[in-house]
């Protein structure tokens, strides 16, 4: 008994040294995936309210709308420092931000000088400052670097604010519609029509300089593909051949075209040399196949194909000229879309409830319903892949609306423009 | 004799569940404070080594083992700052204490699904 | 269920047979132009269809006289979801098409295909395409020359009706002859 008493004494001891010793250990293996507290500060202008734009709003309508950040929302905001050296970080704690931006703006030229710095609460430590100059009427732009600064400085993602978004709009009823094609912001602002017709527009395509797009259009009467650059608002037609042209989709390297043809009967999937105007035919059945994407790598293309009686994913290997079903779950999957990094696809999935995006993980295979309306379609992917945009339907007009790639957060993008569709995320533009 | 090897199992067995309480409530307290990175997975992992005043306070938290990812280290340390402090520490009998002035978190995020 | 509706559409387009016998004075091209419209009611498919092929009745009785020489009023078919098969009960509007373009060959008519707004819209351009095909082999089978016709499919982008309805739907799968 006594020997028993001893040897737990020496067992409690024993645990009680390994308590004290250095080394004691508490393991962590969860996290939370609330947004990131950030706190944005009202940049410093030279003189109030003189300038058109709000940097620090529009830097925080940015980080939010990406649903990794929930900006503290100005009436929290515990003092209104412009430089780092003006922070106190014991402030910030207290109101449990975990990073915060200051900045400037001075008039300088024609323009603007735009100066902003990133702190890290926390680590009491200034992470970015840097000074960016822009003419006039450029703010926005300099606030959405900004947002693609910190966002990249803190997630280690690079930023997609200051890219570009194309769509399609139409007004009017069935006999007098008017359809045509815009580019904007990313968020929205600064749309600029770029055509206009009365027959159907469709699947704008950005080529990857982020120069051109590539659109069907009817405004011949009958389908056709036509590549227009942006700058100079020249146009070429890379194809008008009898039945459908439709579906571009450009390589990665920018030579080539992906389309859908029916000229020989059913849609086929064509590779078009744009330089030589030469085609490979890469697929040949009696089903309809359609809207093809690229992988980054330019080694395979995903496209829709209805040859097993409703619409699947296929994919298509460049070097061996095979094809391989990708999606089995459900009736209807199309319209695929890479990742940027090519380990994901972005799709619509129909279910019970209607048409969603859902993404696929090309590496386990799991399918992951994004959105949850009724009509959800067209998905393009941010070029940082951390957001993917779509079309949508909202009190019986078309939509755009933005889903963040793990599908936490979402947003629409406001419109007054009729009904919107076919929104397509442009490459990064710098 | 027997009554002094009973009341030291006592006493080294409180010592032990207060220990394990407070190691739950900091377990607790960090996890719900550490915002996990969008990129983070379960490959990564790193070490921080932390010290504690008696009152609980954070003294200092730096990292003894590094994922190899800045996003991934910055944002646990992070975590330790906005948990901290731990001030139920003082509540611990005096012989637990001690053990609670510097110790490890070891971040090894096992429930990651991306 | 299936099964039941099919049954219907028999029996209907049975008791056109036999309104096409009846009324039926100018020839049976005429009578089943007739029976055309009312099938598109009788069998349920969309009030607007309906109303549409009533509109239709009268013309066609009207332009009885002349079906060779003058375009068959009725120029739109419309087509079940995700199908490309012609419904039986617009086989003779098919027949009046054949045989104004077998009699006036210098015609040419372009078939535009239909899809209602579900599902991708380059998806719905192949659909549309598909149903205009269907037409288009129905024509030709009825010796209508193929270089009378050609196929312009528009999927899901120029709607007749707006609405998300399956009554908005039916009436946007179609074929339209436009001459």
């Amino acid at each position: 008994m006594k020997r028993v008493v001893s040897v737990m004494v020496g067992l409690w001891f024993a645990l009680y040294i390994s308590l004290a010793s250095a080394d004691l250990t508490i393991e962590i293996t969860k996290g939370s995936d609330q947004a990131i507290p950030i706190a944005i500060v009202p940049f410093a202008t030279p003189e109030q309210g003189t300038l058109s734009e709000d940097i620090a709003q529009i830097v925080s309508d940015d980080l939010a709308r990406s649903g990794q950040f929930s900006p503290l929302s100005r009436s929290s905001l515990i003092a209104q420092p412009n430089r780092s050296e003006d922070v106190h970080y014991r402030d910030w704690r207290a109101v449990d931000s975990n990073y915060l931006v200051v900045g400037q703006v001075t008039p300088e030229g024609d323009g603007y000088r735009v100066q902003f710095e990133l702190m890290d609460i926390y680590g009491e430590r200034r992470m970015l400052g840097e000074v960016v100059n822009v003419g006039r009427g450029q703010l926005r732009s300099a606030a959405h670097y900004v947002s693609d600064k910190v966002f990249e400085a803190v997630t280690g993602t690079r930023g997609a604010f200051s890219t570009r978004i194309a769509y399609v709009t139409a007004q009017g009823a069935a006999d007098n519609r008017r359809y045509a094609l815009h580019v904007a912001d990313a968020d929205g602002h600064n749309s600029q029509q770029i055509l206009s017709s009365q027959q159907p527009i469709l699947s704008p395509a950005w080529a990857p300089d982020g120069n051109k797009l590539a659109y069907v259009s009817f405004e011949s009467g009958r389908s056709a593909i036509y590549i227009q650059d942006l700058a100079s608002s020249q146009r070429i037609q890379a194809t008008s051949f009898e039945g459908i042209n439709g579906a571009p989709a450009w390589s990665p390297d920018g030579r080539k075209l992906a389309m859908s043809l029916s000229k020989d009967g059913q849609p086929e999937i064509y590779v078009m040399d744009i330089a030589s105007r030469s085609f490979r035919r890469l697929t040949d059945n009696s089903a309809i196949d359609t809207e093809p994407d690229w992988a980054p790598d330019g080694q395979s293309l995903v496209y829709t194909s209805d040859r097993s009686g409703g619409p699947q994913l296929y994919r298509y290997n460049l070097a061996n000229g095979q094809a391989e079903r990708i999606t089995f779950t459900g009736s209807y999957n199309s319209r695929g879309r890479f990742s940027p990094d090519g380990k994901t696809l972005f799709l619509v999935h129909r279910d019970d409830q209607g048409f969603h995006v859902a993404k696929k993980d090309l590496g386990t295979d799991r399918l992951t319903i994004l959105t949850d309306s009724q009509w959800d379609e067209s998905p393009s992917v941010a070029p940082n892949g951390s957001m993917v945009i779509f079309a949508t339907q909202q009190g019986n007009r078309g939509v755009l609306g933005v889903v963040s790639a793990d599908g936490n957060a979402s947003y629409r993008l406001p419109s007054a423009q009729g009904d919107v569709r076919e929104p397509a995320w442009s490459p990064f533009m710098n | 004799m027997i009554d002094g090897e009973a009341e030291a199992i006592a006493n080294a067995k409180q010592a032990a569940q207060a220990s394990n309480g407070f190691i739950n409530l900091v377990r607790r307290a960090i996890e719900q404070a550490w915002i996990l990175p969008a990129s983070a997975t379960n490959q990564l992992r790193a070490v921080v080594r932390i010290q504690l005043l008696p009152t609980g306070e954070l003294v200092s938290a730096r990292i003894i083992e590094s994922s190899g990812d800045g996003v991934f280290d910055r944002s646990v340390l992070q975590a330790v700052e906005r948990a901290a402090p731990f001030r139920e520490l003082r509540e611990l009998p005096l012989a637990a204490q001690s053990q609670f002035r510097e110790f490890n978190l070891d971040f090894n995020p096992k429930d990651v699904r991306r | 269920m299936q099964f039941k509706s099919y049954a219907k559409s028999l029996a209907v387009a049975v008791s056109l047979a036999v309104m096409a016998g009846c009324s039926s004075t100018g020839g049976s091209q005429d009578g089943s132009m007739d029976g055309t419209g009312t099938a598109g009611g009788a069998a349920g498919q969309g009030v607007t269809s309906g109303q549409a092929s009533g509109s239709q009745f009268g013309q066609g009785q009207g332009a009885g006289q002349g079906q060779d020489s003058r375009i068959p009023d009725q120029r739109t078919i419309y087509f079940d979801y995700d199908r490309d098969t012609i419904r039986t009960e617009f086989e003779s509007v098919l027949t009046a098409h054949a045989q104004y373009l077998r009699s006036n060959s210098n015609v040419s008519v372009i078939l535009q295909g239909h899809a209602d707004e579900r599902g991708t819209r380059e998806y719905n351009l192949g659909l549309g395409e598909r149903r205009a095909q269907s037409v288009e082999r129905f024509l030709t089978v009825q010796g209508v020359s193929p270089s009378q016709l050609e196929i312009v499919s528009y999927g899901e982008e120029r709607p007749a009706v707006d609405g998300h309805s399956e009554q908005s739907y039916a009436q946007n799968r179609r074929v339209v002859f436009d001459y």
